[in-house]
């Protein structure tokens, strides 16, 4: 998934106004997969959401400090999607694999392993979805949003 | 991880030049045997976590970094991303299928192991696509091309 490309940053401007146009483009890019991601049947938008939570944490181990502690909190949860999500990821992948394979092992055995991988999918996109919920739940992204609409003199301005 | 610590009172291009060089210089610290031993699956995947890292800070960083060299050195951080996440993933299946395979039940076995076989052949040759990788990596210079950039 290609990164959203960020407007209006020049050499000369100061970091932390930068630092809030980017936390804020790629905040919102990660809060974009839902509800898509929130289908069980659509790994795809769940397989970019993890790669959006990736750059999300990558650019706050960066940039946080501007944002203030709502962005260890923004940091941490991305961790932890991104945990939850790529297990949801090795287990679609490995289901994939086995139903090319079935054709060589034993049915029975392929069968039985398949039912395990999918039960094992299913608790791990049950735990995305609480992890989810859990997110929403705390007002995470409305303190992102102001934290990062913050000018350095405290007013509030638009940007992307 | 280099540690990086920003001042509010910088600027983004300065702050730019700063991370580059602490990001390249995670990617390019890694030893190539321990990356390219299938045995040690943390040499390979600490290096693709510093390659990610390395891309994220040259996509929020553009605008600070002259357009061409820029762009073809994210492509060639972009091919090497890619030739260690083909390996990362095969070494990912394959410690899954090895955990299945110790609590799975006897009639599964079969299957595991016809997973794995095939996983190792294409970790295999994931390890020699990501040993051209490497080594096309230093015939581009792309690590003193990097440190070109964030002088």
């Amino acid at each position: 998934m290609k990164a959203q490309a960020i407007g209006d940053l020049e050499f000369a401007m100061a970091l932390p106004e930068a630092a809030r146009r980017i936390v804020a483009v790629r905040s919102n890019e990660l809060f974009g997969f839902v509800p898509a991601a929130l289908d069980e049947r659509n790994a795809a938008a769940l397989h970019n959401m993890r790669i959006a939570a990736k750059r999300l944490r990558y650019v706050l181990e960066l940039l946080g400090f501007v944002i203030g502690p709502v962005a260890d909190e923004a940091q941490a949860q991305a961790r932890e999607l991104q945990t939850v999500i790529g297990e949801v990821h090795d287990y679609d992948v490995l289901i994939a694999r086995l139903n090319g394979l079935s054709a060589k092992s034993s049915q029975r055995g392929a069968r039985r392993l398949g039912l395990r991988l999918h039960s094992r999918r299913d608790a791990r996109f049950a735990d995305f979805l609480a992890l989810w919920a859990e997110i929403e739940d705390s007002g995470l992204r409305e303190r992102l949003l102001a934290a990062t609409t913050l000018s350095p003199n405290g007013s509030i301005r638009a940007h992307n | 991880m280099t540690k990086i610590e920003l001042r509010a009172d910088q600027a983004y291009g300065e702050a730019a030049r700063t991370v580059l060089a602490a990001r390249a210089n995670d990617v390019f610290a890694h030893e190539r045997e321990r990356v390219l031993d299938p045995r040690q699956v943390e040499g390979v995947h600490k290096m693709r976590v510093a390659s990610r890292r390395l891309r994220a800070a040259l996509e929020i960083f553009a605008p600070s970094f002259p357009p061409k060299p820029l762009r073809s050195a994210l492509a060639e951080v972009k091919l090497l991303a890619d030739a260690l996440g083909e390996r990362r993933d095969c070494d990912v299946q394959i410690e899954l299928l090895e955990t299945l395979r110790e609590y799975g039940r006897r009639s599964e076995r079969q299957a595991i192991e016809d997973l794995l076989a095939d996983l190792r052949r294409e970790q295999q040759l994931a390890n020699e696509h990501l040993a051209s990788a490497l080594e096309h990596t230093d015939e581009a210079r792309l690590e003193q091309r990097l440190r070109r950039l964030a002088r």
